[in-house]
């Protein structure tokens, strides 16, 4: 279970464990929450297990505690290694968590999950749109905590300096995901459909390296700067909504679009964005529907009206009060 | 291959799309409509362009309906050359092209696949761009009788695991004097079926580049007995491997060797991404 936090306002230190590796999606995540922990007041140290040099922390966070050991252990066939390194940590920690990011009725979440359970790491912080409370089995509900993937200071400062400015934007959509039959299934709907001259990147499941086909954030913020859609499927059935792409999309002014084969589920009225979720059997009727500087304005605006990042991690990890919280919701 | 002649030294910019055609007479309609369509885009962008099919002495129905194509559509651009004798290779017929197309960028499309004509206006951007050998974009691998996407096909760029395999195919836009300059398809029967494989190789081993284009290019439709849905006999494989290993990696020194071409990905509208 989560530990007492001390004071609100102490001068806390934090520890923030990423993996490193060439997978930016993660390591990102780990230094969105440091700049939300410094805005709070905290002292933040990003490191990865090969980094990390042994101090005393209030609280100690592990963005993807499997990738964080796999990139650890690189080579070797189990993790020991990195569960003794994660196992010394926790000794000179007042708190430690997880930060989750992924749905959690995947294998890829078994897999954190299982590690936790090695490490005896019990707290789980699961960033998103929504709480994946109920679609978890009973035994791991404890210790399990959602908070929302709202936007840092820094990135709503961005967001208000560009929402007004018009750049041109000559490609009509973007789909990027890796290779699988549903994705292509839906890459020859949306051509045929959609007009075809989107950037279409759907490279074959690899492990993510240097010599990979993989694009990076980078690369990614390059092409939806000059997209008006971005467009994804799920790889897997069950219910999620990827917030990152939502946040991707927002801070280079392209407006994300979720198809999902679907329809909305109950919890789905509790959802952001929802009118940016269509349905696969007619989400070409939907999109043409669209006009594009209408649904951007909305998207950015309803965007900026929901609790920020700082809010989040306040509540839910630091447990402050809502009072003290006010000024970063 | 026979020197240059001084009238090739200098083509003027433009694409010509060329198809070479042996006994495809049904599906010839298809890659001839795209190309036509395609040409036309590109003249109203003010980019030159011609069709040009070539016919591989074909034995079917094709030499009957390319020229009643070619009377049609001589005005929007339709050239046909009938062979007299059967090349044997899809090479020969290719490296024909290289001498008969008018334009400096030639666009290679069989003639049982289709090109998407709204994109090959990006891709001629790219080449432009990138100076590069050849430039190609994604293709959509489709089942010609239920119409079902079923793959997708040169959707990824240049890496070294194409020494393993070919994954970039013909239906590319090629810059024609870099062709010539680097001697064409090899178009002997080591490589049958597979000079794609050899070509993209060759060109990336002289130092010249390729260039991915993250869009479609086109659909490669899976036909009855195509070489792609025909399995290779192991002894054909093995040999072709052999060819490549002996020719391009003979040391087990290319991996990680530094090239002009790895991982080169390209868009007129972004960049290098």
């Amino acid at each position: 279970m989560l530990q007492d936090a001390p004071a609100p306002n102490a001068a806390r230190r934090v520890l923030i464990v990423v993996a490193g590796s060439i997978n930016y999606y993660y390591d990102t995540i780990g230094y969105r929450l440091a700049e939300a922990f410094h805005n709070l007041g905290s002292v933040v140290d990003v490191c990865t297990l090969k980094t990390y040099q042994p101090a005393e922390y209030d609280l100690t966070l592990y963005v993807n505690l499997y990738e964080v050991a796999v990139a650890y252990c690189k080579g070797q066939p189990d993790l020991v290694e990195a569960i003794r390194l994660i196992k010394a940590m926790k000794a000179r920690t007042t708190q430690i968590g997880v930060v989750l990011l992924e749905c959690v009725q995947t294998n890829w979440f078994a897999e954190t999950y299982r590690l936790c359970e090695q490490t005896g790491i019990q707290a789980l912080y699961d960033l998103g749109f929504h709480s994946q409370y109920p679609y978890m089995q009973p035994a791991m509900r404890e210790g399990y905590h959602f908070f929302f993937n709202g936007l840092t200071q820094s990135e709503r400062r961005k967001v208000l300096r560009w929402r007004n400015t018009h750049q041109e934007r000559p490609i009509p959509w973007a789909f990027i995901g890796h290779l699988e039959k549903r994705r292509m299934l839906f890459a020859h709907r949306l051509i045929k459909r959609c007009g075809a001259n989107g950037i279409l990147y759907l490279p074959h499941l690899t492990h993510i390296t240097e010599e990979g086909p993989h694009i990076n954030g980078e690369q990614l913020q390059k092409i939806l700067e000059r997209t008006r859609y971005y467009i994804w499927v799920s790889h897997h059935d069950y219910f999620y909504v990827e917030s990152e792409r939502f946040r991707n999309a927002l801070m280079a002014g392209s407006v994300p679009i979720k198809v999902q084969d679907h329809e909305p589920t109950d919890e789905s009225a509790r959802l952001p964005f929802t009118y940016l979720m269509l349905n696969e059997t007619d989400f070409d009727e939907q999109l043409r529907a669209f006009d594009y500087a209408d649904v951007r304005d909305r998207f950015i605006r309803d965007y900026l009206t929901l609790p920020s990042l700082e809010a989040g991690v306040a509540r839910t990890i630091l447990q402050m009060p809502h009072h003290a919280t006010a000024d970063h919701a | 291959m026979p020197n240059t002649p001084a009238a090739l030294r200098n083509p003027p910019n433009g694409i010509t799309i060329a198809i070479p055609n042996w006994n495809h007479e049904f599906v010839l309609g298809r890659s001839v409509g795209s190309a036509l369509r395609a040409a036309a885009l590109l003249r109203a962008a003010d980019v030159p362009a011609e069709v040009l099919v070539l016919d591989d002495a074909s034995r079917d129905g094709s030499t009957t309906l390319l020229r009643q194509l070619e009377a049609l559509y001589f005005e929007d651009g339709l050239r046909v050359l009938l062979r007299v004798e059967n090349s044997g290779a899809p090479a020969a017929v290719r490296n024909q092209a290289l001498f008969e197309a008018r334009y400096r960028y030639i666009l290679f499309l069989d003639a049982d696949n289709e090109v998407l004509p709204e994109n090959l206006p990006l891709l001629y951007r790219s080449i432009l761009d990138t100076n590069a050998a050849l430039v190609y974009g994604s293709l959509i691998l489709v089942h010609a009788e239920s119409g079902e996407a079923q793959h997708l096909l040169s959707a990824e760029s240049f890496q070294d695991r194409i020494l393993d395999d070919n994954y970039i195919d013909t239906l590319a836009l090629v810059d024609r004097m870099q062709l010539l300059d680097a001697n064409g398809l090899l178009s002997d029967a080591r490589m049958a079926g597979r000079e794609d494989w050899e070509l993209n190789l060759h060109l990336a081993f002289s130092g010249r580049r390729l260039v991915f284009v993250p869009v479609v290019a086109g659909y490669y439709y899976t036909m009855p007995h195509s070489l792609i849905t025909e399995k290779m006999p192991p002894e054909v494989w093995q040999r072709q491997l052999g060819y490549v290993r002996r020719a391009f990696n003979q040391l087990d020194l290319r991996r990680g060797h530094l090239l002009n071409t790895r991982h080169l990905r390209y868009h007129p509208d972004l960049g290098y991404i």
